[in-house]
Protein backbone atom coordinates (compact mmCIF):
# COMPACT_ATOMS: atom_id res chain seq x y z
CA UNK A 1 0.00 0.00 0.00
CA UNK A 2 1.34 3.49 -0.85
CA UNK A 3 0.55 6.23 0.85
CA UNK A 4 0.59 9.49 -1.46
CA UNK A 5 0.39 13.04 -0.11
CA UNK A 6 0.38 16.25 -1.99
CA UNK A 7 3.05 18.78 -1.29
CA UNK A 8 0.87 21.78 -0.41
CA UNK A 9 -0.90 19.83 2.55
CA UNK A 10 2.86 18.53 3.43
CA UNK A 11 3.74 21.75 3.66
CA UNK A 12 1.23 23.38 5.70
CA UNK A 13 1.52 20.17 8.28
CA UNK A 14 5.74 21.21 7.69
CA UNK A 15 4.65 25.24 9.03
CA UNK A 16 2.73 23.15 11.52
CA UNK A 17 4.94 21.13 12.46
CA UNK A 18 8.32 24.02 12.53
CA UNK A 19 5.52 26.33 15.03
CA UNK A 20 5.49 23.22 17.24
CA UNK A 21 9.09 22.74 17.62
CA UNK A 22 9.61 26.31 18.66
CA UNK A 23 6.75 26.29 21.10
CA UNK A 24 5.56 23.09 22.32
CA UNK A 25 8.04 20.50 21.50
CA UNK A 26 11.06 23.03 23.29
CA UNK A 27 9.05 22.29 26.23
CA UNK A 28 9.59 18.78 26.75
CA UNK A 29 13.21 18.98 25.61
CA UNK A 30 15.43 16.71 27.82
CA UNK A 31 19.02 17.83 28.54
CA UNK A 32 18.30 20.33 25.27
CA UNK A 33 17.58 17.50 23.45
CA UNK A 34 13.90 17.20 22.00
CA UNK A 35 11.94 15.33 19.80
CA UNK A 36 12.20 17.02 15.62
CA UNK A 37 9.11 16.60 14.33
CA UNK A 38 9.89 18.29 10.72
CA UNK A 39 12.25 15.58 10.62
CA UNK A 40 9.70 12.69 11.09
CA UNK A 41 7.73 14.34 8.78
CA UNK A 42 10.40 14.02 6.38
CA UNK A 43 11.05 10.36 6.94
CA UNK A 44 7.28 10.32 6.24
CA UNK A 45 7.52 11.95 2.94
CA UNK A 46 10.53 10.31 1.92
CA UNK A 47 9.04 6.73 2.55
CA UNK A 48 5.52 7.31 0.79
CA UNK A 49 6.78 9.55 -1.97
CA UNK A 50 5.02 8.72 -5.24
CA UNK A 51 8.34 8.87 -6.77
CA UNK A 52 12.35 9.59 -6.01
CA UNK A 53 11.61 13.31 -7.26
CA UNK A 54 8.05 13.75 -5.25
CA UNK A 55 10.12 12.34 -2.28
CA UNK A 56 13.36 14.62 -2.42
CA UNK A 57 11.82 17.61 -3.27
CA UNK A 58 9.73 17.33 -0.02
CA UNK A 59 12.64 16.52 1.87
CA UNK A 60 14.31 19.54 0.56
CA UNK A 61 11.62 21.55 1.70
CA UNK A 62 11.04 20.58 4.83
CA UNK A 63 14.49 21.15 5.21
CA UNK A 64 14.12 24.48 4.24
CA UNK A 65 11.68 24.92 6.40
CA UNK A 66 13.62 23.84 9.33
CA UNK A 67 16.30 26.77 8.32
CA UNK A 68 13.28 29.08 8.48
CA UNK A 69 13.70 29.00 12.72
CA UNK A 70 17.09 28.47 13.16
CA UNK A 71 20.19 31.28 13.56
CA UNK A 72 22.12 29.00 11.23
CA UNK A 73 22.59 29.33 7.69
CA UNK A 74 20.12 28.86 5.30
CA UNK A 75 20.15 25.58 3.26
CA UNK A 76 22.60 23.61 5.83
CA UNK A 77 18.93 21.66 6.91
CA UNK A 78 17.43 21.52 3.48
CA UNK A 79 20.93 20.12 2.18
CA UNK A 80 20.84 17.61 5.29
CA UNK A 81 17.03 16.12 5.04
CA UNK A 82 18.02 16.20 0.81
CA UNK A 83 21.00 13.47 1.52
CA UNK A 84 18.62 11.84 4.71
CA UNK A 85 15.66 11.59 1.86
CA UNK A 86 18.22 10.29 -0.91
CA UNK A 87 19.11 7.24 1.43
CA UNK A 88 15.61 6.21 2.37
CA UNK A 89 14.16 6.40 -0.72
CA UNK A 90 17.01 4.38 -2.35
CA UNK A 91 16.39 1.79 0.31
CA UNK A 92 12.56 2.04 0.86
CA UNK A 93 12.50 -0.88 -1.89
CA UNK A 94 13.48 -3.60 0.78
CA UNK A 95 11.67 -2.03 3.68
CA UNK A 96 8.27 -3.05 5.37
CA UNK A 97 7.22 0.96 5.23
CA UNK A 98 4.19 0.04 7.07
CA UNK A 99 5.68 -1.34 10.18
CA UNK A 100 6.39 1.14 13.25
CA UNK A 101 9.83 -0.95 14.05
CA UNK A 102 11.05 0.46 10.39
CA UNK A 103 9.72 3.81 10.76
CA UNK A 104 11.84 3.63 14.01
CA UNK A 105 14.43 2.71 12.72
CA UNK A 106 14.61 5.02 9.82
CA UNK A 107 14.26 7.99 11.90
CA UNK A 108 16.53 7.28 14.36
CA UNK A 109 19.38 6.87 11.81
CA UNK A 110 18.11 9.76 9.88
CA UNK A 111 18.11 11.64 13.34
CA UNK A 112 21.44 10.87 13.82
CA UNK A 113 22.94 11.78 10.60
CA UNK A 114 20.79 15.56 11.13
CA UNK A 115 21.90 15.90 14.13
CA UNK A 116 25.55 14.85 14.26
CA UNK A 117 26.29 15.79 10.60
CA UNK A 118 24.79 19.81 12.05
CA UNK A 119 26.38 19.65 15.37
CA UNK A 120 29.99 19.22 13.51
CA UNK A 121 28.98 22.23 11.04
CA UNK A 122 28.13 24.59 14.26
CA UNK A 123 30.74 23.22 15.99
CA UNK A 124 33.39 23.85 12.90
CA UNK A 125 31.98 27.35 11.81
CA UNK A 126 30.94 28.70 14.91
CA UNK A 127 32.98 26.51 17.84
CA UNK A 128 32.05 25.66 21.52
CA UNK A 129 30.23 22.81 21.66
CA UNK A 130 31.93 19.82 23.56
CA UNK A 131 32.03 16.36 21.67
CA UNK A 132 30.51 15.21 24.86
CA UNK A 133 27.35 17.06 24.29
CA UNK A 134 27.09 15.94 21.21
CA UNK A 135 27.13 12.77 21.22
CA UNK A 136 24.93 12.67 23.94
CA UNK A 137 22.48 15.26 22.83
CA UNK A 138 22.46 13.75 19.01
CA UNK A 139 21.61 10.26 20.67
CA UNK A 140 18.85 11.41 22.56
CA UNK A 141 17.37 13.76 20.04
CA UNK A 142 17.35 10.29 18.22
CA UNK A 143 15.25 8.42 20.35
CA UNK A 144 13.04 10.93 20.75
CA UNK A 145 12.56 11.66 17.08
CA UNK A 146 11.82 8.00 16.38
CA UNK A 147 9.70 7.60 19.49
CA UNK A 148 7.38 10.49 18.05
CA UNK A 149 7.77 9.37 14.39
CA UNK A 150 5.51 6.15 14.92
CA UNK A 151 2.57 8.02 16.13
CA UNK A 152 2.66 10.75 13.83
CA UNK A 153 3.22 8.20 10.53
CA UNK A 154 0.34 6.24 12.45
CA UNK A 155 -1.75 9.50 12.34
CA UNK A 156 -1.06 10.36 8.91
CA UNK A 157 -1.66 6.73 7.49
CA UNK A 158 -4.94 6.91 9.37
CA UNK A 159 -6.40 10.38 8.73
CA UNK A 160 -5.48 10.55 5.03
CA UNK A 161 -7.07 13.58 4.57
CA UNK A 162 -4.51 15.29 6.36
CA UNK A 163 -1.72 15.03 3.41
CA UNK A 164 -4.08 14.11 0.17
CA UNK B 1 19.90 5.76 -9.02
CA UNK B 2 17.60 6.28 -12.16
CA UNK B 3 18.23 9.27 -14.10
CA UNK B 4 15.18 11.50 -13.17
CA UNK B 5 16.17 11.18 -9.22
CA UNK B 6 19.95 12.00 -10.42
CA UNK B 7 18.60 15.03 -11.91
CA UNK B 8 16.32 16.16 -9.04
CA UNK B 9 19.13 15.39 -6.59
CA UNK B 10 21.57 17.65 -8.83
CA UNK B 11 19.13 20.46 -8.74
CA UNK B 12 18.48 20.47 -4.98
CA UNK B 13 21.65 19.55 -3.98
CA UNK B 14 23.00 22.80 -6.56
CA UNK B 15 19.43 25.26 -5.34
CA UNK B 16 21.18 24.38 -1.18
CA UNK B 17 24.69 25.30 -2.04
CA UNK B 18 23.30 28.45 -3.76
CA UNK B 19 21.66 29.30 -0.33
CA UNK B 20 23.96 28.75 1.33
CA UNK B 21 26.65 30.88 -0.48
CA UNK B 22 24.34 33.44 -0.89
CA UNK B 23 24.75 36.52 0.54
CA UNK B 24 23.54 36.60 4.21
CA UNK B 25 21.82 39.50 4.09
CA UNK B 26 19.52 38.28 1.30
CA UNK B 27 18.95 35.22 3.13
CA UNK B 28 18.54 36.35 6.55
CA UNK B 29 15.65 39.23 4.98
CA UNK B 30 14.30 36.50 3.46
CA UNK B 31 13.50 33.70 6.30
CA UNK B 32 12.58 36.51 8.62
CA UNK B 33 10.04 38.28 6.45
CA UNK B 34 8.65 34.43 5.98
CA UNK B 35 9.07 33.73 9.99
CA UNK B 36 7.02 36.93 9.84
CA UNK B 37 3.74 35.08 8.83
CA UNK B 38 3.53 33.39 12.34
CA UNK B 39 3.30 36.41 13.87
CA UNK B 40 -0.78 36.08 13.30
CA UNK B 41 -1.05 32.97 14.91
CA UNK B 42 0.20 34.08 18.16
CA UNK B 43 -3.39 36.22 18.29
CA UNK B 44 -5.25 33.44 17.09
CA UNK B 45 -3.64 31.15 20.02
CA UNK B 46 -4.67 33.33 22.53
CA UNK B 47 -8.16 33.88 20.88
CA UNK B 48 -8.59 29.83 20.93
CA UNK B 49 -8.06 29.71 24.45
CA UNK B 50 -11.16 32.58 24.77
CA UNK B 51 -12.96 30.44 22.40
CA UNK B 52 -13.28 27.41 24.10
CA UNK B 53 -15.55 29.38 26.69
CA UNK B 54 -18.26 30.25 24.17
CA UNK B 55 -19.35 26.60 23.37
CA UNK B 56 -23.45 26.28 23.91
CA UNK B 57 -25.46 29.72 23.95
CA UNK B 58 -28.91 30.04 24.98
CA UNK B 59 -30.99 32.16 23.03
CA UNK B 60 -33.19 35.48 23.09
CA UNK B 61 -32.85 37.91 26.01
CA UNK B 62 -30.28 36.04 27.83
CA UNK B 63 -27.91 35.25 25.06
CA UNK B 64 -27.97 39.19 24.48
CA UNK B 65 -27.22 39.31 28.04
CA UNK B 66 -24.37 37.03 28.17
CA UNK B 67 -22.96 38.41 24.77
CA UNK B 68 -22.71 41.77 26.97
CA UNK B 69 -21.62 39.99 29.60
CA UNK B 70 -18.77 38.06 28.30
CA UNK B 71 -17.97 41.42 26.07
CA UNK B 72 -17.17 43.41 28.76
CA UNK B 73 -15.70 39.91 30.65
CA UNK B 74 -12.92 40.14 27.17
CA UNK B 75 -12.57 43.64 27.66
CA UNK B 76 -11.76 43.31 31.53
CA UNK B 77 -9.14 40.83 30.79
CA UNK B 78 -7.68 42.82 28.04
CA UNK B 79 -6.85 45.85 30.20
CA UNK B 80 -5.62 43.46 32.87
CA UNK B 81 -3.38 41.63 30.46
CA UNK B 82 -2.32 45.35 29.05
CA UNK B 83 -1.80 46.83 32.84
CA UNK B 84 0.41 43.29 33.11
CA UNK B 85 2.60 43.88 30.26
CA UNK B 86 2.70 47.86 30.90
CA UNK B 87 3.91 46.77 34.55
CA UNK B 88 6.45 44.18 33.12
CA UNK B 89 7.66 46.94 30.93
CA UNK B 90 8.40 49.12 34.09
CA UNK B 91 9.46 46.70 35.84
CA UNK B 92 11.89 46.16 32.97
CA UNK B 93 12.95 49.67 32.52
CA UNK B 94 13.34 50.46 36.23
CA UNK B 95 15.65 47.67 36.62
CA UNK B 96 17.71 48.72 33.45
CA UNK B 97 18.17 51.91 34.87
CA UNK B 98 20.06 50.91 37.79
CA UNK B 99 22.75 49.34 35.69
CA UNK B 100 22.87 51.43 33.15
CA UNK B 101 24.56 54.30 33.78
CA UNK B 102 24.48 56.23 30.24
CA UNK B 103 21.68 58.01 30.58
CA UNK B 104 22.67 57.73 26.68
CA UNK B 105 20.90 54.36 26.18
CA UNK B 106 17.69 54.44 24.88
CA UNK B 107 15.16 51.10 25.18
CA UNK B 108 12.64 49.57 23.00
CA UNK B 109 10.11 47.05 24.27
CA UNK B 110 9.73 44.27 22.18
CA UNK B 111 7.68 40.68 22.01
CA UNK B 112 9.14 37.06 21.71
CA UNK B 113 7.62 35.28 19.00
CA UNK B 114 9.62 32.40 18.96
CA UNK B 115 11.38 31.73 22.22
CA UNK B 116 13.80 29.30 20.42
CA UNK B 117 15.21 28.22 17.55
CA UNK B 118 14.46 24.92 15.53
CA UNK B 119 18.26 23.97 15.83
CA UNK B 120 18.84 21.84 18.75
CA UNK B 121 22.97 23.09 18.52
CA UNK B 122 21.80 26.97 17.84
CA UNK B 123 19.93 29.19 20.68
CA UNK B 124 18.10 31.91 19.35
CA UNK B 125 15.16 34.09 19.80
CA UNK B 126 12.73 35.75 17.33
CA UNK B 127 11.29 39.56 18.27
CA UNK B 128 8.50 40.92 16.46
CA UNK B 129 10.91 44.14 15.82
CA UNK B 130 12.63 44.99 12.52
CA UNK B 131 14.58 47.67 10.44
CA UNK B 132 11.13 49.58 10.76
CA UNK B 133 11.11 49.58 13.94
CA UNK B 134 14.74 51.01 14.14
CA UNK B 135 16.56 47.46 14.74
CA UNK B 136 19.52 46.89 13.85
CA UNK B 137 22.33 43.75 13.84
CA UNK B 138 24.25 43.79 17.17
CA UNK B 139 22.03 45.70 19.50
CA UNK B 140 21.95 44.10 22.96
CA UNK B 141 18.99 42.67 24.58
CA UNK B 142 18.33 42.45 27.86
CA UNK B 143 15.52 41.54 30.63
CA UNK B 144 15.99 43.79 33.64
CA UNK B 145 20.14 43.77 33.97
CA UNK B 146 19.90 40.19 32.66
CA UNK B 147 21.71 40.26 28.94
CA UNK B 148 19.67 38.04 26.53
CA UNK B 149 21.79 38.22 23.05
CA UNK B 150 22.43 40.26 20.35
CA UNK B 151 20.54 40.82 17.31
CA UNK B 152 22.18 38.57 14.69
CA UNK B 153 19.66 38.94 11.84
CA UNK B 154 17.17 41.69 11.00
CA UNK B 155 13.77 41.78 8.59
CA UNK B 156 11.41 44.28 8.24
CA UNK B 157 9.14 43.56 10.51
CA UNK B 158 11.19 40.46 13.24
CA UNK B 159 14.83 39.99 14.09
CA UNK B 160 16.29 37.17 15.50
CA UNK B 161 18.60 37.49 18.78
CA UNK B 162 21.67 34.66 19.30
CA UNK B 163 21.27 34.05 23.17
CA UNK B 164 24.55 34.11 25.16
CA UNK B 165 23.93 30.21 25.57
CA UNK B 166 24.39 29.95 21.76
CA UNK B 167 27.95 28.89 20.50
CA UNK B 168 28.74 32.05 18.93
CA UNK B 169 28.00 34.69 21.71
CA UNK B 170 30.98 36.44 22.78
CA UNK B 171 31.62 39.30 25.76
CA UNK B 172 33.86 40.57 27.71
CA UNK B 173 33.23 39.61 30.96
CA UNK B 174 34.55 39.42 34.88
CA UNK B 175 33.41 37.66 37.69
CA UNK B 176 32.65 39.68 40.96
CA UNK B 177 33.45 37.68 44.06
CA UNK B 178 30.12 37.07 46.18
CA UNK B 179 31.28 38.27 48.86
CA UNK B 180 32.78 42.04 48.37
CA UNK B 181 30.78 42.76 45.74
CA UNK B 182 31.17 46.45 46.19
CA UNK B 183 33.90 48.58 46.05
CA UNK B 184 36.51 45.99 44.29
CA UNK B 185 39.09 47.66 42.55
CA UNK B 186 38.67 46.05 38.37
CA UNK B 187 41.97 45.15 38.70
CA UNK B 188 41.34 42.26 41.70
CA UNK B 189 37.96 41.10 39.44
CA UNK B 190 38.65 38.07 37.18
CA UNK B 191 38.41 38.87 34.38
CA UNK B 192 37.34 36.87 31.23
CA UNK B 193 35.42 36.10 27.72
CA UNK B 194 32.13 34.56 28.15
CA UNK B 195 31.09 31.79 25.86
CA UNK B 196 28.00 30.21 25.14
CA UNK B 197 28.22 26.34 25.02
CA UNK B 198 24.72 25.34 23.10
CA UNK B 199 23.71 24.23 26.60
CA UNK B 200 21.81 25.94 29.37
CA UNK B 201 25.20 27.26 30.39
CA UNK B 202 27.93 29.81 28.96
CA UNK B 203 32.23 29.53 30.09
CA UNK B 204 33.78 32.62 31.14
CA UNK B 205 37.43 31.18 29.84
CA UNK B 206 40.64 32.88 29.52
CA UNK B 207 40.81 34.21 33.12
CA UNK B 208 42.84 36.71 34.54
CA UNK B 209 43.14 37.97 38.53
CA UNK B 210 44.84 36.14 41.16
CA UNK B 211 42.08 35.20 43.22
CA UNK B 212 40.29 31.90 42.47
CA UNK B 213 36.82 32.17 41.30
CA UNK B 214 34.16 31.07 43.53
CA UNK B 215 30.42 29.64 43.35
CA UNK B 216 27.73 32.34 42.87
CA UNK B 217 29.86 34.90 41.60
CA UNK B 218 27.98 36.91 39.78
CA UNK B 219 29.34 37.56 36.02
CA UNK B 220 29.00 40.96 34.65
CA UNK B 221 30.10 42.62 31.35
CA UNK B 222 32.91 44.87 30.36
CA UNK B 223 32.34 47.96 28.84
CA UNK B 224 32.73 47.40 24.92
CA UNK B 225 31.79 50.92 23.51
CA UNK B 226 32.59 49.49 19.99
CA UNK B 227 30.13 46.93 20.17
CA UNK B 228 27.33 48.41 22.30
CA UNK B 229 28.06 46.57 25.38
CA UNK B 230 27.61 48.89 28.71
CA UNK B 231 29.50 47.66 31.53
CA UNK B 232 27.58 46.12 34.52
CA UNK B 233 24.97 44.11 32.66
CA UNK B 234 24.43 40.83 33.86
CA UNK B 235 25.59 37.42 32.28
CA UNK B 236 24.53 34.90 34.70
CA UNK B 237 26.08 33.50 37.63
CA UNK B 238 29.04 31.18 38.60
CA UNK B 239 27.85 27.86 38.74
CA UNK B 240 30.61 25.61 38.66
CA UNK B 241 34.43 25.49 38.57
CA UNK B 242 36.79 23.41 37.44
CA UNK B 243 40.42 24.03 37.97
CA UNK B 244 42.11 20.41 36.86
CA UNK B 245 45.48 20.95 35.97
CA UNK B 246 45.04 23.31 33.28
CA UNK B 247 46.51 26.92 32.69
CA UNK B 248 42.76 28.64 33.54
CA UNK B 249 40.44 27.60 35.42
CA UNK B 250 36.58 25.71 33.73
CA UNK B 251 33.88 28.07 35.06
CA UNK B 252 30.35 27.37 34.24
CA UNK B 253 28.11 30.37 33.93
CA UNK B 254 24.47 29.91 34.42
CA UNK B 255 22.01 32.76 33.41
CA UNK B 256 19.53 34.18 36.17
CA UNK B 257 16.64 33.61 34.01
CA UNK B 258 14.78 31.05 31.61
CA UNK B 259 15.19 32.54 28.36
CA UNK B 260 12.55 30.01 26.90
CA UNK B 261 9.90 31.66 28.93
CA UNK B 262 10.60 34.86 28.11
CA UNK B 263 7.64 37.13 26.78
CA UNK B 264 9.06 40.61 26.50
CA UNK B 265 12.41 41.79 26.38
CA UNK B 266 14.17 45.11 25.90
CA UNK B 267 16.62 45.91 23.08
CA UNK B 268 19.16 48.44 23.97
CA UNK B 269 20.33 51.46 21.13
CA UNK B 270 23.66 52.79 21.97
CA UNK B 271 23.57 56.66 21.92
CA UNK B 272 25.47 56.60 18.54
CA UNK B 273 22.26 54.37 17.26
CA UNK B 274 19.94 56.43 18.46
CA UNK B 275 21.68 59.73 16.65
CA UNK B 276 19.62 60.82 13.87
Amino acid sequence: MTQKYGMGKLLVLGAVALAAELTVLDGWSLKGARPEALLSLACFAALFARDSSQGLLASWLIGLLKDLGSAGPLGLHALLFLAAGAVVLQIRQVLYRESPMTQLAVAFIAACWVNLAAAIIVALTVGGIPPGVIVGRTLLSALLTAVLTVPLHFTLSQARWLVR
Amino acid sequence: MGPKRRRSSFWLLLASLVLLFAPSGFTQKTRLAALSGFTPLRSLGRWTFSFAGHTLSPSGEAQTLRTENDFLRDQTLQLTNENRRQALLLEQALGMKQTVRDAGYRMLAADVLFPTDSSPWRKSLTLTLGTRDGVEKGMLVVYNSQVVGRVVETGPKTCRVQTVTDPGFRAGAVAVPRTTAAGVAFADRHGGVYEGTSGQNGQLKWLSGDNPVENGALVLTTDDPVNGVPRGLTLGRVSSVNGGRAAFPKVDVEPLIDFRALEHVMILVSPAESRP
